[in-house]
């Protein structure tokens, strides 16, 4: 608990990092649904001929895109993660963090639980600002209506959040360094996973395109969520086991 | 007690640290001497758990410093002066380091106090001097009220006021009955609070004794000033004493007593203006050491 109590701490006293993260996030949210509400209005989609977008309705499944939309929290989650540790590493305060905690482990287990508390209270300001906007600019329409549904599906999104918070910290804590970590990430995201998943054999055993996809249920892959769940903790699994490991082998000159 | 017991580091194919051992005794002030890149701090870096050894050991009250149950209530340390984070005020970066261990706020409050910095601790540390920062150092590594303190050049950034105040800080920590492993190149430091030196060069050791016992063992010399210098020169040489340097009317002079010198002046009738031995300092009989071990 204190080292939770620390790792909190470390969080809520250097705020600025945090903060700019949350307003890049917003921005990408604002931006997202605009769009994707604009769009729908302008597709005429789903709306009778000769009624206005105004009183029209709306397509189906608006609201699972624009949930969709606030899944950029997770890109941001990622870069959270990465950050919780290798900030430490950047400013040398690892140092200290060690000689006050000198088992290592215990020290990246706390970093995780707060990454991963992190990454899902990242999507709590992008889900807000996404209701706002749709709330504002298509309330009185019918057929748009947040229910079970979509509010189970905004639960896996932070779970989801949550879970690449503990992969961001991991890879931050394997490579020591915060550069080297978010373009290892993003290479992966961009290039790396588009080029695996052709393979159809093994898709569904990747971590973004496979497992996060899964948890989401953005792919039709619903009933799926326990398997990408299982996915999921393997890699959260290899990955921390890894990190362990060249945490603790590490010098710290 | 720290216990160092044939400790190598090897970077590579560089060896940081070679096969060293000593012992810091407890309740004393140990200086930890060696030219830049001696493997001083690579060596408190091993003894602290931040760095593993190639070989051998070290320990801390007689365990490995990773296995003492709350480190920081035993051994506090001042590595570098520049780990913080620069966007976290001084006084929040030690309210992280207090929540880690279970230490209240309010201990915050009287190291901040005890390193004079409790005017600046809402500051921003990323704006501090880097004696401010040296200060907060020292007040992380006295948040557990610890029994061992290592300090890595803990007087690097200070004025000649802020040295004065760490001077009387250690002898203060060390009157309680603490044990104080200090490196530092500033050697008359040294010389002032330091009951025992270990010095190591090349990552090997060189030397451990006290303070005292190593001055005394220094080459030291006689001063002699006289106006009749070539005569009592070739006095002295007559007698076997050795003449290392003359300058005018000052001559040195090795292997003799300054009793001597009078008397054999005195037999050959030379008046003499000053008779003295030259007090060999600590950083004269350091660098004659190291000099002789680079040699070797």
């Amino acid at each position: 608990m204190r080292l939770l109590t620390s790792e909190l701490l470390k969080v809520w006293t250097a705020p600025r990092t945090v903060v700019g993260l949350v307003l890049a996030e917003l921005v990408l949210v604002a931006i997202g649904t605009a769009s994707t509400i604009d769009s729908a209005l302008s597709s005429g989609e789903g709306l009778p001929q000769g009624v206005g977008p105004a009183t029209g309705t709306l397509p189906p499944h608006l609201e699972e895109d624009l949930i969709s939309v606030s899944a950029s929290a997770m890109l941001f989650a990622l870069v959270l993660g990465i950050l919780v540790v290798t900030w430490e590493y950047r400013h040398g305060t690892i140092t200290q963090t060690f000689l006050s905690t000198p088992v290592r482990e215990r020290v990246l287990g706390a970093k995780a639980v707060i990454a991963a508390l992190a990454g899902a209270a990242l999507t709590i300001p992008s889900l807000l600002l996404m209701l706002i906007i749709a709330e504002i600019w298509i309330g009185g329409h019918e057929g748009f209506h947040f229910g079970g549904h979509e509010w189970s599906l905004v639960a896996r999104l932070a779970l989801a959040a949550g879970i690449v918070g503990i992969l961001g910290l991991e890879l931050g804590a394997i490579t020591g360094r915060q550069l080297g970590a978010i373009v290892i990430a993003f290479a992966w995201l961009a290039f790396a996973e588009p080029a695996l998943s052709y393979w159809s054999s093994i898709h569904d055993y990747l971590p973004a395109h496979g497992a996060l996809d899964g948890i989401l249920g953005t792919s039709g892959a619903a009933p799926r969520l326990g398997s990408s769940l299982l996915v999921a903790a393997a890699y959260v699994l290899a990955l921390g086991a890894a990190a362990v490991v060249v945490t603790r082998r590490r010098d710290i000159a | 007690m720290i216990e160092v017991d044939r400790l190598t580091k090897r970077f590579r194919k560089t060896v940081a640290v070679d096969d060293l051992s000593f012992r810091v005794r407890d309740g004393a002030i140990t200086g930890f001497l060696g030219p830049n890149g001696a493997g001083k701090t690579t060596t408190l870096r091993i003894v602290l758990g931040l760095v593993r050894p190639t070989a051998g050991k070290a320990t801390v009250m007689g365990r490995p410093y990773r296995e003492l149950g709350s480190p920081a209530r035993q051994v506090g340390a001042v590595l570098e002066a520049s780990s913080f984070h620069p966007g976290r005020s001084g006084r929040n970066h030690l309210r992280v380091l207090a929540a880690a261990t279970g230490f209240p706020d309010s201990r915050v409050d009287e190291v901040l106090a005890l390193v004079g910095l409790t005017a600046d601790a809402g500051r921003r540390a990323g704006g501090y001097s880097l004696g401010m920062r040296q200060r907060l150092s020292l007040a992380a590594a006295l948040l557990g009220d610890p029994q061992v303190l290592v300090l890595d050049e803990p007087a690097n950034g200070l004025d000649p006021q802020g040295i004065r105040w760490l001077r009387e800080l250690l002898r203060s920590l060390a009157g309680e009955g603490r044990t104080i492993l200090i490196s530092s190149h500033v050697l008359a430091e040294i010389e002032q609070i330091a009951d025992e030196v270990v010095i190591i060069h090349r990552g090997k050791f060189v030397e451990h004794a006290t303070t005292t016992e190593l001055a005394a063992r220094a080459a030291g010399g006689i001063r002699v000033r006289t106006p009749q210098a070539d005569r009592l020169r070739a006095a002295l040489e007559q007698a076997g004493v050795r003449v290392t340097a003359s300058d005018g009317d000052l001559l040195t002079v090795a292997d003799a007593t300054t009793a001597r010198v009078g008397e054999l002046a005195a037999a050959s009738g030379i008046v003499l203006h000053e008779l003295a031995a030259e007090r060999p300092t600590l950083e004269e009989a350091f660098l004659e050491l190291t000099s002789r071990e680079a040699s070797s």
